[in-house]
């Protein structure tokens, strides 16, 4: 069973052939699935990202996933900064940082596609006036927005 | 939109929280309705803002987070 439509997928395959400059890895953290699931420990939704993120990469030649254990890959998720999973972050051409926590699907998933294709390009659509008072900020800055999948 | 401005500026760090995954950083943030957007851990709105307002609320979180 796949996540991504048929119809999905053929406008993906096109967006992206159309859209996609530079490539892109998704680097994901995880968790190793191990056959005694204990409770209080098992990630929900880390299966279904895992596999909608490689459906994604598929798309794409120029997409690919990197795949972490958030505990066998500790050192590797403090350079990320991740402490929390299921995470994808977004590299590329970006100069900040772009990550997901939790699944992207619903609306979200909107939100993965673009944030590839721009981090692909490594410019966006924002205003010459929003980039001109961006640069202005030179302090480390966290912005977190939550969502809800919908 | 926050997503963009990190790609634009490389001291932006742009995390997409899927609320109902993280309880706890609900909780934390006190997320009753999305979308919520904290920057900074100190200024926070709910609700999609157009660039022009989203920027002001981010330029306004460096420094003290009072309004300029």
């Amino acid at each position: 069973m796949t996540l991504i439509s048929d119809e999905d997928r053929n406008f993906l395959v096109d967006y992206f052939s159309k859209e996609l400059v530079d490539p892109v890895k998704l680097v994901y953290f995880t968790q190793h699935q191990s056959p005694l699931a204990v409770p209080s420990t098992v990630c929900t939704y880390c299966k279904e990202t895992g596999e909608l993120l490689d459906e994604v990469a598929g798309l794409s030649e120029k997409i690919t996933v990197e795949v972490h254990d958030l505990l066998k890959d500790a050192d590797v998720a403090k350079e990320y900064g991740v402490e929390k999973i299921p995470a994808v972050i977004l590299t590329g051409k970006n100069r900040g940082k772009v990550r997901f926590l939790g699944i992207p699907s619903g609306y979200e998933f909107s939100s993965l596609i673009e944030g590839i294709k721009d981090v692909s390009k490594g410019t966006t659509d924002l205003s010459e006036a929003t980039k001109k008072e961006l640069a202005k900020i030179t302090a480390e800055t966290h912005i977190q927005v939550f969502v809800t999948p919908t | 939109m926050a997503q963009k401005m990190a790609i634009e500026n490389e001291h932006i760090i742009a995390d997409t929280v899927e609320a109902t995954e993280f309880p706890e950083m609900s909780q934390k943030y006190r997320v009753m309705s999305v979308p919520k957007i904290v920057v900074n851990e100190k200024t926070e709105f709910v609700g999609a803002l157009p660039e022009d307002r989203f920027l002001k609320e981010v330029m306004k979180a460096q420094g003290n987070g009072k309004a300029q």
